[in-house]
């Protein structure tokens, strides 16, 4: 016994035997065309973290306004003229105290030249905590620990720590997710400076 | 040992899978090879026993702390305490796939014993053919980027880090994963059966209603899965919801919905031989749905709190997804001319037009939240631009689909078979429909604004009125005998879903939240609930040190939600606190405790009304399930038309 | 028959009435806690994994809660706040698609797909409605039952022998 066979008589039109399997295969076909593409996509997606671009790169860097742990006055629009270094941390947080020393050197290194200088922003944090812990760590260079998180969130910053770089004429040109290396941040200006150089 | 036993397990599995295929090949391609097809059995069993010398290496690896085997080492610890250490097997990718070969050769078994007067039918034949190919496909995987069993060398005094801490919190991790493959895996058996069926040609046989049982104890165990992970999430993970829309969740939901389409749809194959290209479709993409949940959630594709790390497996998963669409699509377009149904849909307002309906909304719920899901991605190969679809999308769209689904529920049992008019439905939804109003003027008199919700309450008692009529009048027909069998276990299952529907709808609407930070005595407010703050409390476990905050809720109710801090690994996850009742759940999440310089703490409380009902709708649907495999009337498989079993109202 | 067409109109009229009442807005202004969540709800808290702002309980989102609730006090509108979030982090901080651009298609390609659905629901049932019916098997339907009438039947396993490959 066959399955095939019409159970009933034939009574109402249907499409004959090729069209519907034209429409079936037609159906299939473009069913079997998007599956392709959502494998192609899932394919070439890229997979696992991948750090994003911040949006105000090209821009000018957002300002930092306020007195450090020493009570100076500190405004970032003084320091046109050189490199900045704007990094993002809090005392609570393992990896910036394994960056600390790479600030620290990335500091002294360009303290001889002035050409790049390192200022940090705590992240909700009391400024006396902020200034023991700087004092237990080293680094001399301005502390901002008022204003809670409001430049973080100028920043668009997301984890502890990030840092960003802003070039001599004030524009943020590159986001560091993470802890820096001396060697990292260098390398970035040098790229940029040969950049801006040949142009 | 285990390392030995655990290897040997796999291949042993792997190595009777492979002998099934080539015996189903061989058996298939010469008619006087036959008997070789009934060989099936024995490799069936072989490779459950090795499946299960398997999993039984890994257990006693776990519960001894065995850390010369990597696993054990990387994930679990001496200080896990049980049945979270048993657990553990499948809390991240090796040991979850083992899970998954050790139910696939289950099942492989339990059909190869069900059918084992049928062996030699090639339709069965193919059956076994496919599961044994896609055993061979998880068993390879083990011995390849998914290996369980890798030695390592511990250091002396070494002890794992133990599992993820939100895996320790609840007693309910133990049984979602299980949960969720039973499921899973289960829609292999309908999807063999499919591609057996196009393979032979033989579409319209009763291979569909011989396969009803399975489908629905996989559908069963995936809503019970399902539902178990958004109870644990909101009993875990402390932010007072309990579906984010989270692409692994997604991913989960997808083969639910076309298997919930499917289940529905076949009744109308099974009555009148329609729909078969629809039905097949189905099945095959829940099944390919599976797997490409598979593949989401151990890629690094998408984000999710899910995602176990990355690895070489994603690709593999990806090529056996696309070998699987392609196989199922060449086929149905192959079979087209054999799919030809035997009548036509004659009428709209029809059981078999409201089906058709519900296949249609179903599908586009599936497309919606596939879209949603991979939506960042398209954007992303696009243009570059990596933007987020989240909640606000998915809860938008699913709210007018949740309408219309819960319209059908309500038409759709009193519609007749063939055709009906405006006469019978207005005669038969009557009593439904004063079941609306009053549910509407019910929810109305105790407060409840807000136009959606308000429509989703009197859909949802219009749906609830259709489904105790067809209940009353079986009931009234046949007893106790009137709770039982596919129709009416399927109205429990609606009322469970009804149930459900207006917990969302409820919980959604009126929530309401709020953040404090407290001095002990103090109270919050939120919602007309008093929280006060009573002091702190600290509790030593064997593997945590738990922070609790003591608050009493409404002054009678005492809550301690809590901070743990894992002795391992230093890391702090908080346990929410809940005060649960049928009203609505007063939700307590313990967001800081006291430092030296800062007596109070972060309070979040939520206020959700109805949460309690979502559990409970799910155990509907659970028992409405079991009611509804329960055996009904005999009735002949191979008949494509039955006697009606309705009497008219 | 009139009585059950009575009580219909009742259900009808009632079931209006009584959505009328309760149909209420949602909060867009004042500086209510609901809508600190509402607005903190349509953003992704991007340090966490498949969080949002109103729910989870991490540093950076518990900064944007207050951010929120400044301007809120300030007096911006929704729109304006988002964008705020959207300039610093980039638009994957919101939950909710853009209206504009490719991202909208979201939005847009869910309905095309329900308005292209009904279109093909209706054409069937139009098309099937209107063709006559057939008075004569077509040379397809001929051939079909000349090839179920060759196949054999094994009466062993009640299957059709011979056709198992196609």
């Amino acid at each position: 016994m066959s399955s095939s066979a019409p159970t009933q008589p034939v009574g109402a039109a249907r499409p004959s035997g090729s069209g519907r399997r034209r429409t079936t295969l037609a159906i299939a076909v473009a069913v079997g065309a998007v599956g392709a593409l959502l494998v192609v996509l899932l394919a070439t997606s890229p997979q696992g973290e991948r750090s994003t671009e911040s949006p105000l790169v090209g821009g000018l860097a957002p300002d930092i306004q306020a007195s450090d742990t020493t009570g100076e006055e500190f405004r970032i629009d003084d320091y046109r003229g050189q490199w900045v270094l704007v990094n993002f941390f809090a005392t609570w947080c393992g990896p910036c105290k394994v960056e600390h020393p790479e600030l620290v050197a990335f500091s002294e290194q360009h303290a001889r030249t002035g050409d790049a200088s390192v200022v940090s922003v705590a992240f909700n944090e009391q400024p006396s905590v902020v200034k023991e812990w700087f004092e237990e760590n080293g680094g001399d260079w301005p502390v901002i620990a008022k204003g809670n998180g409001g430049f973080a969130l100028e920043y668009g910053v997301v984890k502890l720590p990030e840092s960003f770089l802003v070039a001599p004429d004030g524009t943020v040109v590159h986001r560091f997710e993470g802890g820096v290396t001396a060697q990292g941040v260098d390398s970035v200006i040098e790229a940029l400076s040969s950049q801006a150089g040949d142009s | 040992m285990n390392l030995a036993l655990g290897i040997a397990g796999i291949v042993l599995g792997l190595t009777a899978c492979i002998g099934g295929l080539v015996a189903q090949v061989v058996g298939l391609r010469s008619p006087d090879r036959r008997e070789l097809l009934t060989s099936s059995r024995g490799f069936a069993l072989i490779a459950f026993l090795g499946a299960v010398v398997s999993v039984l290496a890994m257990q006693r690896a776990l519960l001894t702390n065995d850390t010369t085997v990597r696993y054990v080492a990387e994930q679990s610890s001496s200080l896990t305490p049980f049945p979270f250490d048993v657990a553990t097997m499948w809390g991240a990718l090796e040991g979850s796939i083992l899970l998954w070969a050790l139910v696939l050769a289950g099942y492989t078994l339990a059909v190869a014993q069900r059918f084992r007067d049928r062996l030699r039918d090639p339709l069965v034949g193919w059956a076994m053919l496919v599961m044994f190919a896609v055993g061979i496909f998880f068993f390879a995987l083990m011995l390849g980027p998914a290996l369980p069993f890798q030695s390592f060398d511990p250091p002396p005094g070494f002890d794992g880090p133990g599992p993820n801490e939100l895996l320790q919190n609840h007693l309910l991790m133990a049984f979602h994963p299980p949960m969720l493959y039973l499921g899973y895996v289960g829609f292999t058996v309908p999807f063999a059966f499919a591609i057996a069926a196009l393979v032979t040609g033989r579409v319209g046989e009763g291979w569909l209603v011989e396969t009803r049982r399975w489908t629905l104890f996989a559908w069963g165990f995936l809503t019970a899965g399902i539902l178990l992970g958004a109870w644990w999430s909101y009993e875990v993970l402390g932010w007072g919801g309990y579906w984010a829309w989270d692409p692994v969740e997604n991913a989960s939901f997808l083969p639910w919905i076309c298997g919930t389409a499917y289940i529905h749809s076949v009744m109308v194959q099974e009555r009148r031989g329609l729909l078969r290209v629809w039905n097949l479709t189905l099945l095959c993409a829940t099944f390919s749905l599976t797997i490409l949940g598979t593949f989401l959630t151990r890629s690094g594709v998408v984000e999710s709190v899910h995602a176990f790390s990355n690895s070489t497996i994603g690709p593999l998963l990806l090529s056996f997804f696309a070998l699987i669409v392609v196989v199922s699509v060449g086929l149905i377009g192959w079979r087209g001319d054999r799919l030809r149904a035997p009548g036509r849909i004659d009428s709209p307002l029809s059981r078999e037009g409201a089906f058709f309906a519900n296949n249609l909304v179903f599908a586009v719920f599936a497309f919606v939240v596939l879209l949603g899901t991979v939506f960042p991605l398209i954007v992303e190969a696009l243009n570059g631009d990596r933007i987020s679809v989240g909640a606000p999308f998915f809860d938008r769209m699913a709210m007018p689909i949740g309408i219309v689904l819960l319209f059908l529920m309500a038409v759709a049992p009193v519609l007749p078979w063939r055709a009906s008019n405006a006469e019978v439905l207005s005669q038969r939804l009557l009593w439904p429909a004063v079941g609306g109003v009053a549910t509407l003027a019910f929810a109305v008199a105790v407060g409840a604004r807000g136009f959606w919700p308000l429509l989703a309450f009197a859909l949802g008692g219009f749906a609830g009125g259709s489904a105790v009529r067809q209940l009353v009048l079986a009931t009234r027909r046949l007893g106790w005998r009137g709770l039982v069998g596919r129709t009416n276990g399927g109205m429990i299952v609606h009322l469970g879903v009804i149930v459900i529907a207006i917990a969302l709808a409820a919980s959604q609407s009126y929530l309401r939240e709020g953040e404090f930070q407290l001095e002990e005595g103090q109270t919050a407010r939120v919602a007309g609930h008093t929280m006060r703050y009573e002091g702190i409390r600290i509790v030593e476990r064997d593997n945590r040190r738990e922070v609790r905050a003591r608050i009493v809720v409404d002054g009678d109710e005492v809550h301690e939600p809590r901070i743990n801090q894992y002795l391992r690994t230093g890391r702090e996850i908080g346990t929410p606190s809940v005060d649960v009742s049928p009203r609505g759940d007063v939700y307590l999440s313990l967001q800081r405790y006291p430092g030296d310089d800062d007596p109070t703490i972060g309070l979040r409380v939520v206020v959700q009304p109805l949460v309690s009902w979502l559990w409970v709708g799910g155990a509907m649907m659970c028992l409405g399930t079991v009611f509804a495999a329960f055996p009904g009337r005999r009735r002949d498989p191979l008949s494509p038309t039955s006697k009606p079993v309705e009497v008219a109202a | 028959m009139t009585a059950r067409r009575g009580i219909w109109i009742l259900v009808g009229v009632a079931v209006v009435v009584l959505l009328a009442v309760g149909t209420r807005r949602e909060p867009t202004g004042g500086n209510s806690d609901d809508r600190l969540f509402a607005i903190a709800g349509d953003m992704k808290c991007l340090q966490c994994v498949g969080e949002n702002v109103a729910n989870s309980q991490a540093a950076i989102a518990v900064q944007m809660r207050e951010e929120i609730r400044r301007q809120m006090a300030a007096g911006r509108t929704d729109d304006e706040i988002f964008t705020y979030f959207a300039d610093r982090y980039g638009p994957r901080v919101l939950l909710n698609p853009a209206g504009s651009g490719l991202a909208s298609l979201v939005w847009v390609v869910p309905v095309l797909v329900v308005g292209l659905g009904l279109l093909g629901v209706g054409m069937v049932f139009t098309r099937s409605r209107r063709s006559a019916t057939a008075a004569t098997a077509t040379a397809d339907d001929l051939e079909l039952v000349e090839r179920a009438r060759r196949v054999q039947h094994d009466p062993d396993t009640d299957t059709a022998l011979g056709s198992d490959l196609g």
